[in-house]
């Protein structure tokens, strides 16, 4: 029997032999395109409008533009050669690199210890004086010993997974940790969202958007400046895949900022603290990716 | 003879192992296939200029993120696909840019007048690129200007062949258009 060809299936032919990947002078699609006057002429613009390209001029980089764009990369290549070989000295030296294997769950899990420790310390001052529960601040202790040991565990390990960099992500959530514990325990009063809602700040926006609308601003202000900080000080690794990267990262930090909000939870609503890490949430995705656009710009201009 | 160069992917994984020469190979390889597409889809050759450095920079810091298994020429061209999408949402619409219309010089000098026309329907023709939504006008790129294969295209804009050859075939018909409706038949 003899085959024909339907218009889409001519209309498929025709964008391939336009770019060489059929045969031109096909039997099938000839005689199809003879008894379809839609498809010849379809078949005839579109050839003149791919033959509109033929003289187009060819375009060369300007020799001068080249040539800096591949020192460009040579540097960047070189600059990391030597951080690899500081790197394998290192490693190198005796005993070291069997040293940084042996030790390496027994480190994080001791610097998790000490970082929960240290942050619950920082923090005692608002679980003793307060309401909150002793079982509170086990829950809030085993939490952060076990998200701390994971983040501790991928940068000893130097962690990367297809592009995205587990470690600096891991290094950018604990910076942020410090600078939020820090700014909590400069807080004058003991619970940080009553000190918000007190200060004119707070007064402004409840009055204009409600208890819950005020919970949020505060939580994107509480997830954002330490996103914005430690990212820009400590995320370097992270604009090579900036969106994995960066998610990663936001991840991180909200996941290491929750105990926090947890631990001064007890005075409010389960609302209220549901929409402080929303806005928190938000706030550190803000942060993160502003830092890294901020980054970017900077490297792009020292480049 | 191009089949006895070593391809595109061994030199790749050669410059993801630090191999500087891999990467000068690859670089002589694609520099003008990237440049020229950067003009023609921009049609602004001081933000082609700028945009070109950063292909490169973008394509070093995500050199570890190739999968061999994937063609190169889709790799790469995806990277400043992205990069020029990139620009237009921080930038909004590319603004109207003097057209790129250079003429090529060929053995024998043209007549002024063959010359005056050259331009105008090279200048046309960038309008009409420019006319193109951003995924029509990276397909009709590649596909006439690049060679790519449609599914390599697809590769680039994360559609089907068939989508990538739509794309194609729709920006063709829009180019051709726009081109008749400014009387120039053909760039000759």
């Amino acid at each position: 029997m003899k085959r024909t060809m339907p218009c889409a299936e001519y209309g498929d032919w025709m964008m391939d032999a336009l770019a060489g990947a059929a045969d031109p002078h096909d039997a099938v699609a000839r005689a199809h395109a003879a008894g379809c006057e839609a498809c010849r002429r379809s078949t005839e613009s579109a050839r003149r409008g791919w033959d509109v390209f033929t003289n187009m001029p060819p375009v060369a980089p300007p020799p001068a533009l080249a040539a800096r764009t591949r020192d460009a990369v040579l540097r960047e290549m070189a600059a990391e050669r030597g951080r690899m070989a500081v790197w394998r000295r290192r490693a190198a030296a005796p005993g070291v690199a069997d040293w940084r294997v042996t030790l390496q769950v027994p480190l994080a899990v001791t610097s998790a210890v000490l970082v929960t420790t240290a942050t619950l310390l920082l923090l005692g001052g608002l679980v003793f004086a307060s309401t909150l529960p002793r079982g509170h601040l086990f829950f809030c202790a085993a939490m952060y010993t076990g998200l701390l040991v994971g983040a501790f565990s991928w940068i000893y390990s130097a962690t990367t997974v297809r592009g995205v960099h587990l470690d600096a992500a891991a290094r950018v959530g604990i910076l942020a940790l410090a600078i939020t514990v820090a700014a909590t325990t400069a807080c004058p009063e003991l619970h940080v969202l009553a000190w918000w809602d007190r200060s004119a700040f707070g007064v402004f926006f409840t009055e204009r958007l409600g208890r819950g609308g005020s919970s949020l601003v505060f939580g994107f202000g509480y997830g954002l400046f330490p996103g914005f900080l430690a990212a820009l000080f400590g995320g370097r690794l992270l604009a090579e895949r900036p969106l994995a990267n960066g998610l990663v990262a936001v991840a991180v930090v909200f996941l290491l900022a929750t105990p926090v909000i947890y631990l001064q939870s007890a005075p409010f609503t389960a609302g209220v603290i549901a929409i402080w890490l929303v806005g928190t949430a938000v706030g550190t995705m803000c942060g993160v990716f502003g830092a890294l656009r901020v980054r970017r710009r900077v490297d792009f201009a020292a480049a | 003879m191009r089949g006895e160069e070593t391809s595109d992917e061994i030199l790749m994984a050669a410059y993801q192992a630090g191999n500087e020469a891999a990467f000068s190979e690859l670089f002589g390889r694609y520099s003008g296939s990237i440049y020229g597409f950067l003009v023609r889809r921009l049609g602004d050759r001081a933000l082609a200029d700028d945009l070109y450095q950063e292909a490169f920079l973008r394509l070093h810091r995500a050199r570890a993120t190739y999968d061999a298994r994937r063609p190169f020429r889709a790799w790469i061209f995806g990277i400043v696909h992205n990069l020029v999408a990139d620009v237009r949402r921080g930038r909004g619409r590319i603004p109207e840019a003097v057209a790129v219309a250079t003429v090529e010089r060929g053995a024998e000098a043209p007549s002024p007048e063959r010359l005056t026309a050259a331009r105008e329907a090279t200048a046309t023709l960038q309008a009409a690129i420019r006319g193109l939504s951003p995924d029509e006008a990276t397909a009709l790129l590649l596909a006439r200007v690049e060679g790519l294969g449609y599914a390599e295209i697809g590769g680039v804009l994360g559609r089907s062949a068939a989508a990538a050859k739509q794309l194609a075939y729709r920006a063709l018909k829009r180019v051709r258009a726009a081109m008749a409706a400014r009387g120039h038949e053909e760039l000759s």
